[in-house]
């Protein structure tokens, strides 16, 4: 098992010198096989003559030997990579375009698997992520429409398909600190909202049961651990009255 | 010379190269020329598959090849036995003639 290993690496490594030696043992054979004929009588022109014929064919030969090491495979494959190097270096603009297209190509498909991979084939983030659905109003202007309030109300109220109910709004917010304001991705939910996605504040609490109504105070949770607000920095938010532009 | 050579059965070219060698180190053409000497004409192996069968079963690591100088004063890749080929050798003697045994009884009853 070692031993092939070792001869094929031999092979491979040191390929013109196995080369060599299989030509230099052929061409051996050859002229011991002439001197006989010669010996017996024979011209020496016929002599040679009658050995190649006992030989047979000597390329043929030699494609035997090279399949009996083993190597063959590599060996072509090493072969045909080197003549596509050349003629790729040959053509430089062709292969600079085509290495060109391939890179855009590669690149174009990676980044729509990437995305593809993050919006359909992994699951979402959250609790019993196969029973999440989004709903939708449909109506004669258009499929999917925002429900109004009272809609969603009798929705809550009516449906006895869905577990738990509750709605969002994206909306942008604008944060005003000490070092000027910025924009920050935020969006108005119901009071639920969290419970349903299965999601618990890290500090803190959630929201509570009648916090969404018109009347009550308005609360905020904030993403922790991002650039906007890092985790050491929200502790002391808690329980904090802030104003800010909604 | 007139009659016919013979055919060998497949895997048949190993065993005998086995057998030439073990007495003693030789190159390939030797091999060819003790093969046909020793069955009187009947054998007569070419290059064709003699060089593979030695390139094979020295992989096999049942030959090991070295170069010396020949009888003639030329480099010339002669082939040994190797412990591992010796007993390859008489594994293969006793499958042989149990083939051949059973060969010959079959033919016998008929």
């Amino acid at each position: 098992m070692l031993n092939d290993l070792i001869y094929r690496l031999r092979a491979l490594v040191r390929h013109q010198r196995v080369e060599d030696e299989l030509q230099e043992e052929l061409q051996y054979h050859l002229e011991r096989e002439a001197e006989k004929y010669r010996e017996r009588g024979s011209s020496s022109d016929t002599a040679l003559r009658r050995a190649r014929l006992a030989m047979g064919g000597p390329e043929q030969v030699r494609q035997q030997c090279r399949e009996a090491r083993g190597t063959r495979l590599i060996e072509d494959l090493l072969q045909d990579l080197y003549f596509a190097a050349r003629q790729l270096r040959k053509n430089f603009g062709f292969a600079a375009t085509a290495i060109a297209v391939f890179a855009v190509g590669i690149a174009a498909s990676t980044a729509i698997y990437a995305f593809v991979d993050a919006a359909l084939v992994k699951p979402l983030p959250y609790r019993d992520a196969t029973r999440l659905v989004a709903l939708y109003e449909r109506i004669p202007v258009g499929d999917r429409y925002h429900l109004s309030y009272l809609d969603y109300r009798a929705w809550k109220q009516r449906n006895r398909v869905i577990g738990s109910l509750d709605v969002y709004r994206p909306d942008p917010v604008t944060l005003s600190g000490a070092s000027g304001a910025e924009e920050a991705s935020g969006a108005l939910v119901s009071d639920g909202f969290f419970r349903t996605l299965g999601v618990t504040p890290f500090l803190g609490r959630n929201f509570r049961p009648g916090e969404d109504e018109p009347t009550a105070a308005q609360t905020v949770m904030l993403t922790c651990g991002c650039d906007l607000f890092p985790w050491y920095a929200c502790e002391h938010l808690i329980g904090r009255k802030g104003t800010g532009a909604i | 010379m007139t009659e016919p050579r013979l055919e060998l059965p497949q895997g048949t070219l190993d065993l005998l190269i086995l057998k030439v060698v073990a007495l003693d180190a030789m190159h390939g053409w030797a091999i060819s020329e003790r093969l046909q000497q020793v069955s009187r004409d009947a054998i007569r192996v070419q290059q064709g598959p003699l060089y593979p069968a030695l390139h094979r079963l020295e992989r096999r690591d049942w030959l090991k090849a070295k170069w010396a100088i020949s009888e003639n004063n030329r480099r010339a890749k002669y082939y040994e036995l190797t412990p591992k080929g010796r007993k390859q050798l008489a594994a293969e003697t006793i499958e042989w003639r149990k083939l051949t045994d059973a060969v010959d009884h079959i033919l016998g009853i008929a």
